[in-house]
């Protein structure tokens, strides 16, 4: 038990003796830090009297300038007055552009509205202008028609050949003023229609196109080649037209050819997609080009080749709505190419119609 | 219980008038055709007042061919009159006209017509129309218990 109680004591002994060394181990450095932070405090009032000397003689040198200040500093409140003055000159100025901007901004929707009430109204008259080309140019065409069949059956006997054919030529003009005047409406009604754009499969379109066409007289004497077309974003009503008045076009003017040969192609490239539609027709004068898109114009007699003249003009309409463009080439007798680019990424940009 | 017409034409246009009645004649030589040249005279005729006082309580037309396009009182406004009133509600009407336009033929149609009919510009075609009008609304068809 005694060695027990005296190896204890030592035991605690050692270990205070063990604490104290170390104590004195973690404190030695930071007198030592001290000893240095000291040194550098010495330093640095030494730095501080020196300054304070020099500070004194500038003072000294100040009290000398104070007259001579006292002049400055009032120049210096004068230049700061004026220059207050001049912000809120500038502020002024600048509240005076924000009013003038904002009553600009004011005038120019007051100014779109105005043009907005405007082109309504001329929408507004266009429909009402084909309203009443509806109602009141066919009437008298339906009694033209009408008294003509009255005549053909009720009184035929009494006409001879001569009189048969001029009541003939009466129906003719007749059915073709029928035809005007619905070529007239149906460009009309483009004019407002509201189009609505999707993602149309142009091949799918021309080949289903050239599937009905081919049930036609012209159609069935025709070879129609149809290659990989590029996708377009537009109308799809619309552009299936641009594609039945081409081909259908191209049918028309290929009826003397022995084998009329139509061929359909198209590519992308510098933002659009680019449809040609090449035929191995009549072809036509490169002078006369730019007639072919016009309403009611025509290239050729109408007993040469039927048609009323309002299918090309339809076809630039509906692709200049979709903000592309439309052009020919030709030379007589060798038939014509029409091509036609429409834009890819903007098909939706569904600009005035021209 | 047959009234003592069958058709009451609304019709201002007198070429129009004559292919008409030329065309449902060709359909019914036996058809007994009112004429009347504009809004007001059909609505008196209908209603028996005006100038058609004598026609009051008389059993209505089998059925009315209708113009859109009217002096006075337009086409439009006579459906509604006659499909506003009870007594004429269920008079078959059935409107005749050149318009092909979707507004017209929509508020037609809101307004209660019973048919909308385009007409042809061909002859031929109105006669073959009508017919099939004469022998829909006057054979086929039931008629509104008077």
């Amino acid at each position: 038990m005694a060695t027990t109680a005296l190896s204890s004591r030592r035991y605690r002994a050692l270990t205070a003796m063990d604490f104290l060394f170390r104590l004195l181990k973690r404190v030695s450095p930071r007198v030592a830090a001290l000893d240095a932070g000291n040194a550098e405090l010495r330093e640095q009032v030494q730095r501080l009297e020196a300054a304070n000397a020099a500070l004194e003689g500038t003072n000294a040198m100040l009290e000398g300038r104070v007259s001579d200040s006292g002049v400055e500093a009032g120049r210096a409140r004068d230049q700061l007055q004026q220059e207050i003055l001049d912000r809120r000159r500038t502020e002024q100025s600048l509240r005076y552009s924000e009013t003038l901007l904002r009553r600009l901004h004011e005038d120019l929707e007051d100014h779109i509205t105005e043009r907005t009430r405007e082109l309504t109204r001329t929408i507004g008259e266009l429909e009402s202008f084909s309203y009443s080309i509806s109602h009141d140019l066919r009437a008298p065409l339906r009694a033209i028609n009408g008294f003509a069949a009255i005549l053909r059956e009720e009184h035929a006997e009494r006409l001879d050949a001569d009189g048969d054919a001029l009541l003939m030529k009466i129906e003719t003009n007749a059915a073709k003023m029928a035809q005007l005047i619905d070529g007239l409406l149906d460009f009309s009604r483009l004019a407002r229609a509201e189009s609505m754009s999707t993602e149309v499969d142009m091949e799918a379109l021309a080949r289903a196109v050239a599937a009905e066409l081919a049930g036609d007289d012209a159609g069935r004497r025709a070879a129609i080649e149809i290659a990989a077309l590029p996708k377009v974003v537009g109308d799809e009503p619309m552009l299936r037209q641009v594609w039945m008045n081409l081909l259908s076009n191209a049918l028309k003017f290929s009826a003397p050819a022995t084998v009329a040969r139509i061929v359909v192609s198209g590519e992308t490239g510098d933002g659009e997609a680019v449809f040609h539609v090449r035929d191995n027709g009549v072809g036509f004068d490169m002078a006369y080009a730019e007639k072919l898109f016009g309403v009611f114009n025509r290239l050729h007699r109408a007993d040469e080749f039927p048609g009323v003249g309002v299918g090309l003009a339809l076809t630039r309409r509906i692709v200049l709505r979709h903000g592309g463009r439309i052009w020919a080439e030709s030379r007589p007798g060798e038939g014509a190419a029409f091509h036609f680019a429409l834009p890819v990424a903007a098909g939706r940009r569904g600009g005035p119609a021209a | 219980m047959n009234g003592d017409i069958d058709v009451l034409l609304v019709e201002d246009n007198p070429d129009d008038a004559e292919f008409t009645l030329r065309a449902l004649r060709k359909a019914n030589v036996a058809l007994r055709i009112a004429l009347v040249e504009d809004g007001v005279q059909a609505l008196e005729f209908v209603f028996g007042t005006g100038g058609f006082a004598q026609r009051a309580g008389a059993t209505l037309p089998r059925v009315v061919l209708l113009d859109l396009k009217l002096p006075k009182v337009d086409g439009l406004e006579v459906l509604r009159r006659i499909k506003g009133d009870p007594r004429t509600r269920a008079l078959p009407t059935v409107m005749l006209t050149s318009s092909r336009e979707r507004r017209d033929i929509q508020a037609c149609y809101m307004a209660g017509a019973n048919s909308y009919i385009v007409k042809p510009v061909e002859y031929a075609e109105l006669i073959a129309k009508l017919g099939d009008l004469v022998r829909y609304w006057l054979q086929l068809n039931e008629p509104p218990p008077g």
